[in-house]
């Protein structure tokens, strides 16, 4: 008799083991907030698309754009936006952390996306940095060569005195 | 009416036989159209992306192009020689050219650091070889890389014989002064190269390198549009390839 009584102690414990993640948790699940801040009207495709298939849309997008050279998106009001997570997505979702990490991290999938690419420091760049803003790029560059070889500081200088003058 | 076994058998082959010649005809004039076409498809092989390089214009000294490549690309600067990273350097004319089709070169010539870049063949080996197609060739020419699927052995880089590529044997981030957004970097353990500025291209602009030099050394164009300046230029002066006699047919031709 006296078994029964460590029989169904250890039915209960094994039990309460067994179902330890249901009960544990009595908490609200705190799902992620994300940042929903926009700059522009329209995503480049259907909110519920995007939600579940953007890892699939920008696949495709790496791929046209690296493999076919096909570099713009039609928007569905027929103007046109570069293929670029940085310089268009990025752009209107201003912030990687709120927009990208929140749901990333909740989820626990890592994209390598940024191992290689530069995260945008204001969010995102020009909408489209086409030939207007040649001048405006060629300004960065030369600041960024300026920044990084200060021996040909000096002769670019000169190039841009010369310029202005 | 009763066909006996012998009477059955010698028609069905003759049906077979005669089935036979007519679908042989009928394939060969078929793919024999075939072929034809796919020789010419016209609208889309109308550009090849070229360079001339006239190094009678290079200055010793000035390594404008390299910086402005190097910069725009996110190209690493480390400081060990082993792991350099190169897009456009400049190298010894023995070097560049070791072949042995010139003869009594001048002096001078053979004193001035050559530029070298990938020379985007026409026939490249460094395509063949990828076991990932990641290093493919573009309908304008560009062998481009699609730096995603690049696994990092390097069979590209035995291929080529130029020594246009490199590998990042460490984490290029680092080594990168000042980070130029617009560009990706690259990860350790992937091959990098001249991509002919096709990012730029797409803008319609020229290649960094060729838009920075002072004194026009180099020249960007359409190989087979006869009205470009690049045209002119391999029309009115002589010009040589590197390593000719492999076959590759380089994009890239230089003016001594």
């Amino acid at each position: 008799m006296n078994e029964k009584i460590f029989i169904l102690a250890g039915l209960v414990t094994f039990l309460l083991a067994v179902s330890f993640p249901f009960w544990q948790s009595t908490e609200v699940e705190v799902l992620p907030q994300i940042a929903m801040q926009t700059k522009g009207e329209q995503c480049v495709a259907p909110v519920e698309y995007m939600r579940k298939n953007h890892m699939k849309l920008l696949e495709i997008w790496r791929d046209s754009v690296v493999r076919d050279g096909e570099r713009f998106h039609i928007m569905p009001d027929g103007s046109k936006v570069e293929k670029s997570l940085t310089k268009t997505c990025l752009d209107c979702h201003v912030s990687k952390e709120k927009f990208c990490e929140e749901c990333h991290s909740y989820v626990n999938v890592k994209p390598y996306c940024w191992e290689c690419h530069v995260t945008p420091k204001s969010g995102g760049h020009t909408e489209l940095s086409g030939i207007d803003d040649a001048e405006e790029n060629r300004q960065n560059l030369l600041n960024n060569l300026l920044a990084r070889n200060q021996p040909l500081a000096k002769t670019i200088k000169g190039l841009r005195k010369g310029k202005n003058d | 009416m009763i066909e006996n076994r012998r009477k059955f058998l010698k028609k069905s082959a003759g049906l077979i036989a005669g089935a036979g010649v007519v679908s042989g005809f009928i394939s060969k004039y078929t793919t024999g159209f075939a072929k034809v076409s796919n020789e010419k498809p016209a609208s889309k092989k109308s550009i090849r992306w070229g360079m001339v390089i006239d190094m009678r214009k290079c200055i010793d000294g000035c390594v404008k192009c390299i910086e402005v490549c190097h910069v725009t690309h996110n190209v690493p600067e480390f400081d060990n020689p082993k792991d350099e990273i190169k897009w456009i350097w400049k190298s010894d004319y023995a070097k560049v050219f070791p072949s042995k089709n010139q003869q009594y070169v001048s002096e001078e010539t053979r004193q001035k650091p050559f530029l070298s870049l990938c020379n985007h063949c026409a026939d490249p080996p460094c395509v063949i070889v990828c076991p990932t197609g990641a290093t493919f060739k573009r309908k304008d020419g560009i062998v481009e890389m699609d730096f995603h699927r690049c696994i990092g052995c390097r069979f590209c880089m035995s291929a080529c014989p130029y020594g246009s590529r490199s590998f990042n044997w460490r984490d290029p981030r680092p080594a990168i002064g000042n980070i130029t957004p617009e560009y990706p970097t690259r990860e350790k353990g992937v091959v990098e190269k001249c991509n002919f500025c096709s990012e730029r291209l797409a803008k319609g602009q020229q290649p960094a390198c060729v838009e920075e030099c002072p004194e026009n050394v180099l020249t960007f164009g359409n190989l087979y549009d006869k009205n470009t300046e690049i045209r002119k230029i391999l029309k009115e002066n002589p010009t040589i390839t590197r390593k000719p006699e492999l076959g590759t047919n380089p994009s890239v031709f230089y003016i001594t």
